[in-house]
């Protein structure tokens, strides 16, 4: 199992493949592509929950996701969110609904996004992760870290979990995720 | 130890850094004893065996600087609130 | 064999292969190596730590002193484990310790015979003088004569893991208190774990005969199992020992693969859990407690609880012809199985005067032989071969090679005192039971000191339902099964002070009753004392034998009673944990993650050789052919920057991004100098304080927009930085609107310096009159985009002191900039330069970096005394005007090189001024940075030296106690190439 860690690449991302046990249980992970910024709040978060409503989003000021996969947005903070598009142009969408109410911050060329799921999945997180996940209900988030590596993580839905974190520590969470997933398997479409 | 933070909930300690006593507020640095004030301000903690008002900044979660009210001979939280917001209670 | 014909809970069909010293032996599944080597007749299994007296087992479980053993071999060999706990398995290898040349015949076991010489404390008295003889002799001669195990001398090739668990209620050992509390809780919804150490649930049901339900006490175990399994919310951990409680969380352990020859395949070998519970009941059990007399180590002596359960759970009689030696009713209950199992029990002795008729009688109907009134007072026999007794004045010898011994149970309160709780003394129990409880938890059973089968039942079930609903569940204790109790009377009774021989107390680490008297004649009053003095409890099995009959024997010296004297800590963990579960997968290179820098793979691809800058991988330099040593490829790499155009990634500082009306107001409280008049299009080098007035950090700061500015931070200070203006803007002036963001993932930034470097950028950017020398100046800023659309950040700044220019892209985009630089400027021989030469480049030039921002100088030393506004408040303002930051006496900032060229400096020498001594009072200064320069073709140094620059020109010392160096060297100017700058402005 020691062996397991040694024989993964330290100096770049985990190649796509399966890596340990070959199990029907396995987890599954991929990589989505999306486009990202951080949006923050001026002094009135009343005034960008109001804005965002333009939007059709009902923009929540917690640990939530708020909106769908067009422009989602994902409390990281008092009045700060985590917004991600699988459409391009993010930034310009974000600035014309919310300037000067809240300013617009570019992530998406640093940020990683990758969506888990599979049926032993709650065990794999449990070691990465010091939350109870079982109480997560659908969209709820948080900001915390996971093998000493800062993300942002979300419930997608019942069975998928997505994680966002910076791009230096993307091989870094690989290498964790699959020692973590290796008594089950790891099928990692990269 | 577990800290309730306002905005991400039930979190362990290790989530977050200490700052020390909330009590200390940055001093005027045009009064005529700027500087003594300052000292006190920089240098003078206090520690107490009890009931505590102390800062912690959740750096691992939303990166809110929260007021903990804390028995540091228990570790029994009575209260967490965002920092700035307890210095104008 | 000494296995009995029937009964037990081992698997009969699987027979176990194993070896002890080499020599083969057969067990079965469900046998620990214990009961196993019990089975086989061996019972000499180690020498004792001090004196190398033969030893065999004594207990049953976490609690064994003397069975330890070398499991397996090579880079899983494991020192010092218990054969109680050890489950056995096909293949296991163990080797007894701390003998030689062999368990049988051990040289050093005539230590024994100079007892008399190794009281309490010896160690201390003993080898005292010379002191210079203690490291040199004495201690590696105790080492190797006292050590108990081996480890493995390679790496630990097995894997741990850490993981996190939440519950309800967590409920501690499934005995009948336990499982009657997990199914309290389970029936309730609650979220339910139940840990069990060992790896059968069950705990001391599966060692006694009393009806449960009128069934054997097993089938209560299997059916609620079964019905624990059948609940969705109760999750079963065996193997698994919570070792500690801390705040908020408990800790336990897992062992997922001891039991095997190797674990499984991707699977562990042990987890650490962290369980975060809302409540807990603690139902660990008690421990049986062993008499304190003459020859009571011999192997054959042993506790009467284990014994039970070596007869009951493992069918093992652990000898042909065993007496047995307590003062209380619960060990008569061990002879009464042991007998109606068929093993023969020719004496039980008492030191009761009188014990309950109903007992008495029980053992008349089984014709046993009863001496009341009575004690053991020696033992013979390298391995037992006969005890010697004294009742009403006569004494008997009698041939016997097993004695089954208690002197009462105590209750496992350990995980009671992690918050500093202190159990209780209660004088009817003679134990300790629990005092005052960490929050949230519970105790049940014989824990709590309710011995009575009933109790454990009855308890467990209230104490289960109890925590469920303050847990918010709805939970009633379930009825408690119909059963009866065993009688469990007792009278105190700790030592046999007429004994002949050794009476010991802790067998571990070899404590008799005679050093606990040492140490009360020679003041070592206290338990704390007498416990570092003698050492009593201090060993692998922390005093879960020995702390009661040794605090007994302390308190009687003293003339109190053990109420008064009261007991040392327990502190965590409730048995050994493996170092390996604490650093999980955290090890080797994966001991915390390592960042990648956007053009890490560029790098390798350039066979670069990469040093770590806190969790950064950074390439220090690319050696090319023909390269020997690292210097000749710095030194090229840094001609190529000065002389024609270098490359490097420069993504590692910290970015962070300011927007919002405020931002200037903002950063003219954050930094020494003013930025609020800096004009949109430009980057200002700023200092930043602590509010103590000494430096914090340094960078650029760059207006990109009216209300958009850019702050880069050092590499190393990035997080603080960070989590500085979050304190300021939250806290100090939550009235400022400033919207701050980290953006140092999002922007990979690459350094193109050296006099070619602008035409090197005019090839890669789509608008190269954006560059030119009138649009971006040194200091400007500028936003445009490069490699046809690829939106870019070019700012003019220099750390090498050449012309240069950090183009900051999408991180994702990096790579390709990157590559597109070296290909295009493949014809210009463009070089990429690693961290190595960075540094020698800034040195040359004079510039600061982390040596020289420590944390103990201020922006005056470091030469920006005249930067800093006196027209604002800034952080650090006020602080840094006290008398002692503006002496000009400080050391300031300067550089140094050395008198003769030759000579080569070195960061950390200390500077003394010409013929002065190398004392403290002496010293002037010290070198933070030094390297020999491949420009000016010599050593030079940065450094700090009282006076600061109006020295220069001064010859002094850099001596240096740690090499041996003392080198005469020259004061100067810290820019040592281009002083005016005027290569910057090409
Ligand atoms: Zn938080």
């Amino acid at each position: 199992m020691a062996d397991f860690l040694a024989a993964l690449p330290l100096g770049k991302p985990l190649p796509a493949g399966l890596y340990g046990a070959q199990n029907f249980e396995r987890v599954a992970l991929c990589r989505l592509p999306v486009d990202a910024c951080a949006l923050v709040a001026g002094r009135d978060v009343a005034a960008v929950i109001e804005k965002a409503k333009v939007l059709g989003v009902d923009l929540c000021d917690g640990p939530r996701r708020s909106g769908g996969d067009d422009c989602a947005l994902i409390g990281t903070g008092p009045g700060r969110w985590l917004v991600l598009s699988s459409a391009s142009g993010l930034a310009a969408r974000l600035e014309a609904a919310f300037a000067p109410e809240a300013s617009t911050f570019e992530q998406g060329g640093g940020l990683v996004v990758l969506e888990a799921s599979g049926p032993t999945l709650p065990a794999v997180l449990a070691k990465l992760v010091p939350l109870d996940l079982a109480t997560f209900a659908d969209d709820d988030a948080a900001t915390v870290t996971a093998a000493h590596i800062n993300l942002t993580l979300w419930r997608h839905d019942a069975t998928h979990w997505r994680f966002a974190l910076g791009r230096s520590y993307f091989a870094a969470f690989l290498r964790a995720f699959a020692c973590a997933a290796a008594e089950y398997g790891l099928d990692w479409a990269g | 130890m577990l800290i309730p933070c306002p905005y991400c909930g039930v979190r362990d300690a290790q989530e977050f850094s200490y700052r020390g006593d909330a009590m200390p507020v940055r001093p005027d640095p045009a009064a005529p004893d700027a500087e003594e004030k300052f000292h006190d301000y920089v240098y003078l903690r206090d520690n107490p065996a009890g009931a505590f008002k102390e800062i912690w900044h959740h750096s691992a979660g939303c990166r809110r600087w929260v007021e903990v009210e804390r028995d540091t001979l228990t570790h029994e939280i009575k209260a967490t609130r965002f920092s700035a917001e307890g210095r104008r209670a | 064999m000494s296995r009995l014909d029937k009964g037990g809970l081992i698997d009969r069909a699987q027979t176990r292969r194993f070896t002890f010293d080499g020599e083969y032996f057969e067990g079965f599944q469900g046998d620990t190596l214990a009961s196993a080597l019990l089975a086989n007749n061996v019972k000499l299994v180690g020498r004792s730590f001090k004196y190398h007296r033969p030893r065999g087992i004594v207990g049953g479980a976490t609690e064994e002193p003397n069975g330890l053993v070398e499991l397996r071999s090579g880079a899983r060999r494991e020192p010092n484990t218990r054969m109680t706990t050890t489950e056995l398995y096909d293949g296991l290898e163990a080797f007894s310790q701390n003998r030689w040349p062999s368990l049988d015949f051990d040289v050093l076991a005539i230590n024994g015979l100079l007892s008399p010489f190794f009281g309490a404390a010896f160690y201390y008295k003993t080898f005292m003088w010379p002191k210079a003889a203690w490291e040199k002799f004495y201690e590696p001669a105790i080492r190797r004569a006292a050590g108990l195990g081996r480890a493995a001398l390679e790496a630990d090739p097995d894997a741990y893991e850490k993981s996190n668990a939440f519950c309800d209620v967590l409920v501690i050992g499934s005995g009948p208190a336990g499982l009657s509390a997990a199914l309290a809780a389970g029936r309730s919804g609650a979220r339910v774990i139940l840990a069990e150490e060992d790896f059968e649930f069950g705990g001391r049901l599966l060692s006694e005969r009393t009806p449960i339900n009128d069934a054997a006490p097993t089938e209560f175990v299997a059916k609620t199992l079964a019905e624990l399994r059948a609940l969705p919310n109760v999750r079963l951990m065996r193997r698994t020992s919570v070792v500690a409680i801390y705040d908020d969380c408990y800790a336990a352990v897992e062992r997922v693969g001891d039991h095997l020859r190797t674990p499984e395949k991707y699977k562990p070998r042990q987890i650490l859990w962290r369980i975060a519970a809302k409540r807990a009941v603690l139902a660990a059990g008690a421990l049986d407690r062993p008499i304190v007399f003459g020859g009571n180590d011999r192997p054959g002596v042993m506790l009467a609880a284990p014994v039970q359960s070596y007869v009951n759970r493992f069918a093992v009689a652990p000898a042909q012809r065993m007496a047995v030696f307590a003062n209380n009713d619960a060990a008569w209950t061990t002879a009464f199985d042991a007998h109606d199992s068929g093993a023969e029990i020719a004496m039980l002795i008492d030191t009761r005067d009188a014990v309950a008729p109903a007992l008495a009688e029980a053992a008349q109907k089984r014709n046993l032989r009863v001496i009341l009134g009575g004690e053991v007072f020696a033992t013979k026999g390298k391995c037992l071969e006969s005890i010697e007794i004294r009742a009403n004045g006569h004494t008997e010898r009698l041939a016997v090679d097993g004695l089954a011994m208690s002197s009462g149970f105590s209750p496992n309160v350990a995980l009671t005192c992690h918050h500093g709780g202190k159990p209780v003394w209660d004088e009817s129990l003679a134990a300790f039971v629990p005092g005052k409880c960490p929050p949230g938890l519970h105790v049940a059973g014989a824990a709590a000191g309710a011995y009575a089968l009933s109790d454990c039942l009855a308890q467990g079930a209230a104490k289960g339902a109890l925590a469920a609903t303050e847990a918010g569940f709805q939970a009633t204790a379930p009825d408690t099964p119909k059963t009866h109790d065993t009688p469990r009377a007792l009278k105190t009774f700790w030592h046999v002070e007429a004994s002949k021989g050794m009476a010991f107390v802790d067998f571990q680490n070899d404590v008799c009753a005679k050093d606990i008297v040492l140490a009360h004649q020679e003041g070592f009053v206290s338990v704390e004392h007498l416990k570092r003095y003698t050492t009593m409890g201090m060993a692998t099995d922390q005093g879960k034998l020995s702390n009661v009959p040794g605090l007994a024997i302390m308190a009687k010296q003293r003339g109190k009673t053990i109420a008064e004297t009261g007991t040392t800590m327990f502190r965590p963990p409730w048995s050994p944990v493996t170092l390996g579960a604490f650093a999980g997968h955290h090890r080797g290179k994966d001991f915390r993650p390592a960042r990648l820098t956007p053009t890490h793979a560029l790098a390798e691809e350039l066979g670069a050789v990469f040093t770590e800058a806190g969790p950064w991988l950074r390439a220090a330099y690319f050696p090319r052919q023909g390269e020997t040593d690292w210097k000749q490829s710095v030194d090229r790499e840094v001609r190529a920057v000065r002389e024609n155009v270098g490359v490097i990634d420069v993504s590692t500082f910290g970015k962070i991004e300011l927007q919002g009306p405020d931002v200037g107001k903002f950063l003219d409280r954050i930094y020494i100098n003013t930025f609020s008049t800096l004009p949109v299009g430009k980057a200002r080098y700023g200092v930043m304080l602590r509010e103590d007035g000494f430096v914090m950090d340094d960078g650029t700061t760059a207006r990109l927009s009216e209300d958009r500015w850019i702050m880069t931070t050092t590499t190393a200070n990035a997080a603080k930085v960070s989590q500085h203006l979050d304190f300021c803007l939250q806290v100090l002036w939550p009235d400022l609107d400033v919207r701050a963001v980290s953006v140092s993932e999002q922007w990979g930034q690459i350094a193109v310096a050296g006099p070619r470097s602008r035409g090197l950028i005019a090839q890669i950017v789509d608008d190269p009159a954006a560059i030119s020398n009138d649009s971006l100046p040194y200091m400007g800023a500028v936003e445009t985009s490069v490699l046809g659309g690829v939106k870019a950040r070019i700012f003019r700044l220099s750390f090498s002191g050449e012309l240069g220019f950090e183009i900051a892209v999408p991180a994702h985009e990096a790579e390709q900039l990157a590559r597109k630089l070296l290909e295009t400027g493949a014809e210009w021989d463009v070089t990429f330069y690693g961290l190595e030469a960075l540094a020698v480049m800034r040195i040359e030039k004079g510039h600061v970096s982390g040596p020289e921002l420590n944390g103990q100088t201020s922006a005056a030393d470091l030469g920006f005394g005249r930067m800093a506004s006196t027209k604002k408040d800034y952080i650090g303002a006020v602080m840094a005007r006290r008398p002692a930051l503006t002496d000009p006496e400080r050391m300031g900032f300067v550089g140094f090189k050395p008198v003769n060229p030759k000579e080569v400096l070195r960061a950390g020498a200390h500077v003394l001024a010409q013929g002065a001594a190398a004392t403290t009072a002496n010293d002037l200064g010290y070198l933070t940075s030094a390297t020999v320069s491949p420009t000016l073709g010599g050593a030079i140094a940065l450094g700090f030296i009282k006076g600061g620059a109006a020295r220069i020109g001064e010859i002094v010392r850099a001596w240096d106690g740690v090499r041996g160096t003392d080198i005469p060297v020259e004061i100067c100017a810290p820019a040592f190439y281009d002083p005016k700058g005027e290569r910057l402005h090409g």
